[in-house]
């Protein structure tokens, strides 16, 4: 899959873990790209599951980049369950990393790296969550489950632009 | 009533590292409470599922050991099904699972650990990470990097996916190896094992032996182990018997069959965690006072070369009489889980190539009929990090009712437990609470590598850490965090 990924012209990565509610907003939106759009040749589509820091490590160290990489998570801003924004990288500040996202999130190195270093074009979605279960508890919120037809549509869009240019 | 003092990293579900540390009016630790893994509401979650979904949903526990959670819940389901797998399932399995511990290993080694003694030590951190690192050694890590990618699309040929494997399932493997893949498989597991030779030369040369003198003069903890060896002892991380050498007896060890793991381990319960703290019953008690511990093991690679007799590979044995030579037939120090770990990966680099020069794993029988029953399946294989054993009970239709699981870093919860006291009693007594006192508590959780940092690493290889200082009633005086 890491292969895939390097020397895709678009590379999406869902992140999260769909045993914890709302933190599986990211595969989620990975599996409806996956069964409901005809993606274009160049495009790689990953559910990453909890393991995404690893996949965009061997990403950040491969000879090969992807040239847009689109990166879908759960996220807690204080904003009203189910908002989906596109947050900029710089927007993060570093003592935020601990409690910015809700799972396994690469770490911001690694994304900055990628972005400054190796000149990919991040685009980072992410959703604020209703609730995050203390225990073992699959299936999103109404509020976060209604934000996954339009944030698949949202990267639809951003994914044939990037691929015409 | 003293002071309380709080390191709590990550927020619940991103990692689940806490340590609390205890002071008393004096400002000398008094405890310490290190919280890992608390994977909550797993077993209730799985009662009344079927067994035979187990193998796919637990993949979704760990992004980093998915494989070895879905051979483990495989194996679990297979013995509680009582059913003998075919041959070639068994060998695929095995090879599948082989080129995912050298996937994993080679990350821990080159992309979180090699930074640390391969880069200059008065370096930052700017420098000291796997990116300094490259620009440094491009061609090493170049070479890491392939060789890792290559290995994962070794399980990706076997079994279509990595990271989510759903391949492996009771009675055997989903779909046969064909002779195609067998013969495409065969140089990609010579090439592992060309690196893995290349890396351990390497890291005798550059790490290991020159730093033998300094390590001989440290006081390493001195624990149990446990760890799988197959029929005569040797090495093995898919099957096997599980042999536990005792705390504190010189040699004596115990050997079992996995599904009797209760009578040999017991588990305590802390009122301070979720998680459960497991000890060799042997010892008749569990005791966390470094002065006095009683019941203590490890697992990981340390605890496996501890406990086989040899490695029934060549090359690996032939590595593993010049690691005994150097530091000897039982190993304490934690820095030497780095040498064993390059053992490890040559091992499995030629028993993937031993299972894949074998025809027979291409046989077309891979799958045998199960059906539900009552009963009891015990699964264990060897995890990257320790001993990972899956106990699943179910009804005459086959729905789990009862699901116990240790996984590979809680084996060795109570060794870290009490190392981060140790530390934390030299580095805070008298109220003492830098950045430097901060990371040398890091770095004590970090020699564990603990499955929960795996996940969460920066990128100079370190455990983000935040660390709070509270007064007596709890008020925040002070926060750190690297």
């Amino acid at each position: 899959m890491s292969c895939q990924v390097w020397g895709a012209k678009v590379a999406v990565i869902g992140c999260g873990n769909l045993l914890f509610g709302d933190d599986g907003f990211g595969p989620a939106v990975v599996e409806r790209l996956q069964t409901r759009y005809r993606l274009p040749r160049g495009v790689v589509v990953v559910d990453a599951g909890t393991g995404a820091g690893e996949l965009l490590l061997d990403t950040v160290l491969s000879e090969e980049t992807p040239k847009t990489l689109i990166i879908i998570d759960a996220m807690n801003f204080g904003l009203e369950a189910g908002t989906v924004e596109e947050i900029p990288l710089e927007a993060i500040p570093v003592q935020k990393r601990a409690d910015f996202s809700v799972h396994q999130f690469p770490a911001l190195d690694i994304l900055k790296e990628l972005k400054e270093h190796r000149g990919v074009d991040l685009r980072l979605l992410g959703c604020q969550v209703e609730t995050l279960p203390e225990e073992i508890r699959p299936g999103l919120s109404a509020s976060v489950a209604r934000a996954v037809d339009r944030t698949a549509d949202k990267v639809f869009n951003i994914i044939c632009r990037e691929v015409q240019n | 009533m003293g002071k309380k003092l709080v390191i709590e990293p990550l927020t619940r579900v991103e990692g689940n590292a806490r340590v609390t540390i205890m002071l008393d009016d004096d400002g000398k630790v008094r405890d310490s409470w290190v919280q890992v893994i608390e994977l909550r509401g797993f077993e209730k979650f799985c009662i009344g599922r079927p067994v035979e979904e187990m193998p796919r949903v637990v993949t979704r526990i760990c992004g980093v050991c998915p494989w070895a959670h879905h051979l483990a819940s495989a194996k679990a389901a297979d013995a509680l099904f009582e059913v003998e797998i075919p041959d070639a399932a068994g060998k695929i399995r095995e090879a599948a699972y082989a080129a995912h511990v050298i996937h994993s290993h080679l990350l821990h080694f080159f992309f979180l650990a090699a930074a640390d003694f391969l880069t200059e030590p008065g370096e930052g951190y700017q420098v000291r990470n796997i990116i300094g690192l490259a620009s440094k050694n491009p061609d090493l890590v170049r070479k890491a990097v392939r060789v890792r990618h290559m290995a994962q699309q070794m399980t990706e040929i076997i079994a279509a996916s990595a990271m989510h494997p759903d391949a492996v399932v009771p009675g055997g493997f989903s779909r046969p190896l064909k002779e195609e893949q067998r013969q495409e498989l065969l140089p990609m597991a010579r090439e592992c094992l060309d690196f893995a030779l290349f890396a351990i030369d390497f890291s005798k040369e550059k790490v290991f032996k020159p730093k033998m003198e300094l390590l001989k003069q440290e006081i390493p903890l001195v624990t149990g182990y446990l760890g799988m060896v197959d029929p005569k002892g040797g090495l093995n991380f898919y099957d096997g018997k599980l042999r536990l050498k005792l705390p504190g007896d010189n040699g004596s060890h115990q050997e079992f069959d996995p599904v009797d793991y209760r009578d040999y381990i017991d588990e305590q319960r802390m009122d301070w965690s979720y998680a459960k703290f497991p000890y060799a019953r042997s010892a008749g008690r569990l005791s966390l006072d470094p002065e006095d511990p009683a019941g203590v093991y490890r697992a990981n690679s340390l605890a496996r070369l501890n406990v086989c007799d040899f490695i029934p590979t060549p090359l690996a044995q032939q590595e593993l009489l010049e690691y005994r030579a150097a530091a000897g037939r039982v190993v304490h120090h934690s820095f030497f889980h780095h040498w064993a770990r390059l053992i490890e990966v040559i091992y499995n680099a030629e028993r993937a190539i031993e299972l894949l020069e074998d025809t027979g794993i291409t046989d077309a029988r891979v799958r045998e009929k199960v059906s539900p029953r009552a009963g009891r399946g015990v699964g264990v294989v060897e995890a990257p990090r320790g001993t990972l054993i899956h106990d699943y009970e179910a009804d005459s239709k086959g729905y789990i009712t009862k699901v116990n699981l240790i996984v590979g870093t809680t084996h060795s919860s109570a060794a870290m437990h009490i190392d981060v006291l140790k530390t934390a009693r030299q580095v805070l007594d008298g109220g003492r609470s830098d950045e430097e006192a901060l990371n040398k508590i890091e770095m004590a959780i970090r020699a564990y590598d603990p499955c929960f940092s795996c996940a969460t690493h920066k990128m100079d290889g370190s455990v983000p850490v935040k660390m709070e200082i509270r007064d007596a009633r709890g008020r925040v005086i002070r926060t750190l965090s690297n």
